[in-house]
């Protein structure tokens, strides 16, 4: 949990508005209207997080969720590896991400951040109780509460690991930067599916026929999902300092 | 989610068009959100139904606990009672049953709850699992033990054995997850379901072919009629049993009963503060406890009741009332064990109304409200549950796609809504943070999806003509 309140909201609105973005993309992509290609396991991945974020800020978890992140997020990290390694093939189905060495990052941080959390605050790992109550009627069973212990310092080549996924997340965090920048305000024209000449990778997401009504799929460009990854490689970074 | 090789068109008189003078919302609803509520329905069903009908058949099995424990343990449960003879002393009772205890100490007694019941002494021993207790059965007229068993709360072992078979299938704190998930896509599967059925486009008759199934003709079309609307009037008792199974579960459990705490919605307990005084108790465990349940008596107290020890030294006994049929007895007081005074009181109309919710949704849940007419409700709902589960499978095996027939909309995907996909990712992101087996779930299910969807992509890009994705 962040101690500073301040930042526990600007962490809480930062990753509630990707994680937005997120469930927004991901619809666009599953509906078929998507203005650009994207990958749909990715937005998921985006919005899993976001939750994951804002619930790392506030507390919120315990031994089981901390291990249930660590599992999926190393699941992602597997699969962005091998997208990126399509992608680097020419194999279809390579991820569309330009950076997709970038998502290897930041779910290799992911569980880093979720499995040294204890190390770097010098805390022990919470514990979750059981829920509910008996059939019996009795009362609920208790939570266990969490042993009180005396903070141990944080080893060192724990920091060394966590400056190195910093640095990593620095250089992803200039790179979106000076793609947000670079990238212009596109006309949204979307994949037509099976078109020769579809985008390298061949997996599109999209159909033909943009729907004016539908501004907020229109809103969604190269540029917004570039701002969208500046913003969460920013807010991972900061997450990592906050913690040491 | 992908269907393409799942199952076929829908038919034709589920499909009509639209008028041309229909509201913004309708068509909303017809082109946009029912088309994927149907296919949330079909995907949720085809997935979770296993979980949904160990549940019910395992419950279905529970609705007969409670003759069933009368008739196994009825040993424990019933003595003979002499002509014109009086119980023993509370204490005479209770010392009959420390003279050859189990181990631990005293954690409840039980008076007897009718003429020919027996007292039960439970006691917290540590060779027993956790969860359990271990209670004696003592004759009140003679004062012999007449038996010892493996308690789970106020069940005896064959109840138990079936409460934990319904709630994690004997597999402990894992098993439990089977029920969770049960629990947690319920009433996704009844609303949705609802929701498809009610709403649909054939006006004729539609009162009659919405409330009763079809009796004639065959097929898809009488299975589907006999599906939704044995779900239609078993819809308020499927979203019932959702919600109280839920809050039984290991991690929704644990956010109903924060949200409880967080709205003072939790089931208060008398105060057991005692007045600052010197003393201590006099007499043993059963001396006290008579003492404790003739003041709670005196001050109205009625049977059957539990009499709970002290849990700290300096604390007071309590006595509380345990009928959880209607109506309700859930009075309890506490008592000081020295003076033999009533200290302190809380009774069942003071409850917040939540708790009291709470309460007698617990205890219809576990068909213990209204008695057999409960039982009867219960094993009807678990009978139509089972019923419909096996419907939905046979028509999903006649709908299944056989060599050389097309998709549902033959090479293609039909547009999907990106209105609709926010609306129930919203949904779905905010049940699945409050129910988290639910939320993991529903993001294999969309993963699994995404990837398939990547899959048929990827044969697209590499010149397949047979298939198309989104």
């Amino acid at each position: 949990m962040i101690s500073s309140v301040p930042l526990s909201v600007l962490f809480t609105v930062g990753y509630t508005a990707t994680g937005c973005y997120a469930l927004l993309r991901w619809a666009s992509l599953r509906a078929g209207r998507a203005g650009h290609p994207g990958d749909q396991v990715a937005e998921l991945s985006h919005l899993l997080m976001s939750l994951a974020m804002v619930a790392m800020t506030w507390g919120y978890g315990g031994t089981i969720a901390n291990l249930v992140q660590i599992v999926v997020f190393a699941g992602f990290t597997v699969y962005f590896a091998a997208r990126a390694l399509q992608a680097r093939t020419g194999q279809p189905g390579g991820h569309h991400c330009p950076a997709a060495g970038y998502h290897v990052v930041m779910a290799g941080s992911m569980v880093w951040m979720v499995a040294s959390m204890p190390l770097l605050m010098g805390m022990p790992l919470a514990e979750s109780g059981p829920g509910g109550h008996s059939h019996g009627g009795h009362g609920a069973s208790g939570a266990a509460d969490a042993a009180a212990a005396e903070p141990t310092p944080t080893p060192v080549w724990a920091l060394v690991v966590t400056l190195g996924f910093v640095v990593a997340l620095l250089v992803a965090t200039g790179y979106w930067a000076r793609r947000a920048v670079a990238t212009a305000a596109p006309a949204p024209e979307l994949v037509t599916v099976g078109a020769a000449g579809s985008s390298v990778g061949g997996a599109a997401d999209g159909v033909a026929g943009a729907d004016a009504a539908h501004r907020p799929v229109e809103a969604l460009t190269p540029r917004t999902d570039a701002v969208c990854h500046l913003a969460m490689s920013l807010g991972m970074t900061a997450m990592f300092v906050a913690m040491v | 989610m992908s269907d393409t090789t799942l199952s076929r068109p829908l038919p034709a008189e589920d499909i009509p068009p639209l008028p041309e003078n229909s509201g913004r919302l309708r068509t909303w609803w017809w082109r946009e959100l029912r088309p994927l509520l149907l296919r949330l329905h079909f995907y949720a069903g085809l997935f979770v139904g296993p979980f949904l009908l160990v549940a019910a058949v395992t419950g279905l099995l529970y609705t007969i606990t409670p003759q069933l424990e009368q008739v196994v343990h009825r040993d424990q449960l019933r003595v003979a009672v002499p002509p014109g003879a009086q119980p023993l002393p509370l204490s005479a009772q209770v010392s009959a049953a420390l003279a050859n205890p189990p181990g631990g100490s005293v954690t409840e007694i039980r008076p007897p709850r009718s003429a020919d019941g027996t007292t039960r002494v439970t006691f917290d021993d540590p060779t027993v699992p956790p969860d359990r207790t271990r209670t004696v059965f003592v004759d009140p007229y003679t004062g012999h033990q007449v038996g010892t068993l493996n308690t789970y709360g106020e069940w005896l072992p064959v109840r138990a054995w079936f409460d934990d078979l319904h709630r994690n299938l004997h597999l402990g704190a894992v098993g439990r997850h089977y029920s969770e998930i049960a629990a947690s896509w319920l009433w996704v599967l009844a609303l949705s379901g609802l929701a498809i059925w009610v709403a649909r486009r054939r006006r004729d008759r539609r009162i009659r072919r919405t409330l009763a199934p079809e009796f004639r003709g065959g097929g898809r079309g009488r299975l589907r009629s006999w599906h939704a609307s044995v779900g239609l009037w078993a819809v308020v008792g499927l979203l019932f049993l959702s919600a109280t199974g839920l809050t039984w579960s290991r991690y929704a459990g644990d956010h109903v009963d924060q949200l409880r705490s967080a709205l003072s919605w939790s089931t208060p307990t008398v105060d057991t503060t005692l007045p600052e005084r010197t003393g201590t108790p006099t007499g043993d465990v059963a001396q006290t406890a008579e003492r404790v349940w003739t003041a709670a008596r005196a001050h109205g107290l009625g049977d059957p009741v539990e009499i709970v020890p002290a849990g700290e030294p300096g604390e007071a006994w309590v006595v509380a009332q345990v009928q959880r049929s209607w109506p309700s007895k859930q009075d309890s007081v506490a008592v000081d064990p020295v003076t033999g005074t009533v200290v302190n009181e809380l009774h069942f109309a003071d409850w917040p109304l939540m708790a009291k919710l709470a309460r007698w949704g617990i205890d219809a849940h576990m068909g213990l409200l209204f008695g057999v007419a409960s039982q009867i409700a219960l094993a009807a709902l678990a009978l139509g549950l089972i019923c419909m589960i096996v419907w939905g499978y046979r028509m999903w095996w006649l709908r299944r796609p056989t060599r050389g027939t097309p998709g549902p909309l033959g090479n293609g995907h039909p547009r999907r809504s990106f209105s609709a996909l926010v609306v129930l990712g919203v949904v779905g992101v905010g049940a699945g943070i409050f129910l988290p087996l639910f939320g993991a779930s529903l993001l294999v299910f969309l993963l699994i999806d995404a990837l398939r969807a990547q899959r048929t992509g990827a044969q697209v890009s590499e010149g397949d003509p047979g298939n198309s994705d989104v």
